[in-house]
């Protein structure tokens, strides 16, 4: 199976095409305001590269969010552009299920963490099978750590932005064929019922009623 | 000649729209999703959410389109897209999907400027006839430019503030009228009479506008007068606001076309849906010996067969764009 894979859920671009669980190659690359010039630029030479069109993809797996608004946007429209518009297989996962997916590691439970701003983070905690144990949310980050204590093993924080904690931390570095291998068999959604995950309102709508 | 069928893709503001015209003359289909029973209840578009509505868009307004047009990705020439301006976020959506049309199916990539679709939105009711001056009048754009041919463009004038559709909304959202008011107002001042005294905006010799002046004028006027405890005459206050919105954009329309020596006016942009502005600009260009174009109500609002039919002479002309082409919220038009 042909897999191509991408995430423009941070400042970072995290793409990649494996066959058959292998990755052929990737794109790891810190594009912060450019994220909207040169995703497909870099994706366009991604496909040269491995020398894969295309039509020749069988699958798209594509990071929902939750992370920042317009970056999971831009992914996810070119991720369901292309499934629809060529008729691929197309699946989704959370910014935080790929953060906690790491191949080998000595800690018990992998904590990823997204700053959200004012004392908040987009956070999760899975074990390092990738199951989860606190479901992605928009939460307090100290509450996060509060649960983090009770947890009975060793746990590390995965992040790539400034946060300081006691708890270990680590920076996040995609996985990228550890990510395909553990996702690309979940089950397809139809492209246009893909849309991103933020987890958070907008200021418009949580002031609504107020 | 063999024919080019451009497929177009508009979501600058917040409305989702898809639509393939052949020849830059005769649509095939268009398709619109407009989000504007979502931003009622906040009394105008809130961008977040405006971008929010066309990721779940986009593929399903590409569908339909393709659809009712019969025609599959092979059968496109040419993708053109909106690039700016807008909505930044809004913007990227069609984008995105644009870029992403253009990588996997191997299409050239046109880049259209939003007004030059408004003024090309004409040219699916007769061919534009040259030279001409386009008053682009909408929500966000209030603009005078002169074309010597085909996909020229050069801007004479152009508002320092508000748009005149904005402007519209504000003293809408003053008087209480519920959003968009613009048309509303519209109506209520066809019911009134002009005898309030509002000042005339930038009433000068440029081919620039300003309503933002204007816009505080009403605000104070509405507050005194209820200070004083006297009941607002809604009805005579919008037609008194009409007035000299449609007076100064007539008078510089008409200097501009007199100055430049061009007996061909075209209107865009949906400020053109105003009965005021089509009474008074009618009646003028009457007077002038002027030939004056009005889009047809469906192609005042923003809308993607506005931008496939521009972009059929952008890609004639040869313009193209690589995949690295950005949205952009403020863009002269050139």
């Amino acid at each position: 199976m042909k897999t191509f894979y991408i995430d423009t859920s941070s400042s970072y671009l995290f793409a990649g095409i494996s066959v058959d669980k292998q990755l052929k190659n990737e794109i790891k690359l810190k594009l912060d305001k450019e994220l909207s010039s040169f995703t497909l630029p870099k994706i366009e030479e991604l496909f040269k590269e491995v020398e894969i069109e295309p039509k020749d993809i069988d699958k798209i797996l594509v990071v929902k969010g939750p992370g920042s608004f317009t970056g999971i946007r831009i992914g996810v429209t070119i991720a369901k552009t292309f499934a629809w518009s060529l008729k691929k297989e197309i699946t989704t996962l959370s910014s935080l299920e790929a953060m906690a997916t790491i191949s080998s590691t000595d800690y018990d439970y992998l904590v990823p963490m997204i700053d959200a701003r004012r004392g908040y983070v987009y956070g999760a905690i899975y074990d390092r099978q990738g199951t989860q144990i606190l479901k992605d949310q928009y939460i307090k980050k100290e509450t996060l750590e509060i649960a983090m204590e009770d947890l009975p093993g060793k746990c590390v924080i995965i992040t790539n932005d400034i946060l300081t904690s006691k708890f270990p931390t680590i920076s996040y570095d995609a996985q990228i064929e550890e990510i395909i291998a553990r996702f690309e068999n979940r089950e397809s959604q139809n492209p246009h019922a893909i849309n991103p995950e933020y987890l958070k309102l907008t200021e418009a709508e949580e002031n609504k009623d107020k | 000649m063999k024919d080019a069928l451009i497929l177009g893709i508009e979501s600058s503001c917040d409305e989702t729209s898809c639509s393939i015209v052949k020849n830059g003359t005769t649509e095939l289909a268009t398709i619109i999703s407009s989000q504007i029973d979502i931003h009622k209840d906040y009394g105008g578009v809130v961008p977040e959410i405006a971008s929010r509505e066309h990721v779940k868009n986009i593929t399903i307004v590409l569908e339909e389109c393709l659809t009712e047009a019969k025609v599959t990705m092979d059968d496109i020439d040419a993708i053109a897209i909106t690039y700016g301006p807008g909505l930044i976020g809004s913007l990227l959506i069609g984008l995105e999907a644009a870029k992403t049309l253009a990588f996997i199916h191997n299409k050239p990539l046109i880049p259209v400027h939003h007004i030059a679709g408004h003024i090309y939105a004409n040219n699916l009711v007769r061919p534009l006839t040259f030279p001409l001056i386009a008053l682009v009048v909408s929500g966000g754009h209030t603009e005078l430019i002169y074309m010597k041919e085909n996909y020229s463009f050069e801007k004479l004038g152009g508002t320092k503030d508000d748009a005149v559709g904005e402007c519209y909304d504000k003293v809408a959202r003053v008087l209480d009228i519920p959003y968009p008011g613009g048309p509303l107002l519209d109506k209520m001042a066809h019911e009134g009479n002009a005898t309030y005294d509002l000042p005339t905006p930038l009433n000068d010799d440029s081919y620039d506008f300003s309503f933002s002046g204007l816009k505080s004028a009403v605000i104070n006027l509405v507050h005194n007068e209820q200070q004083r405890g006297n009941t607002i005459r809604k009805e005579d206050l919008a037609a008194s606001f009409q007035k000299v919105v449609v007076d100064v954009i007539t008078k510089k329309t008409i200097r501009a076309l007199n100055n430049y020596q061009v007996k061909n006016l075209i209107v865009a942009g949906g400020v053109a849906a105003n009965r005021g502005l089509r009474e008074s600009l009618t009646t003028e260009c009457q007077k002038e010996g002027i030939d004056l174009t009005f889009p047809p109500m469906k192609y005042c609002t923003d809308n993607a067969a506005m931008i496939a039919t521009a972009g059929f002479y952008a890609y004639q002309k040869g313009d193209r764009a690589d995949l690295s082409l950005n949205a952009k919220s403020s863009v002269p038009l050139s």
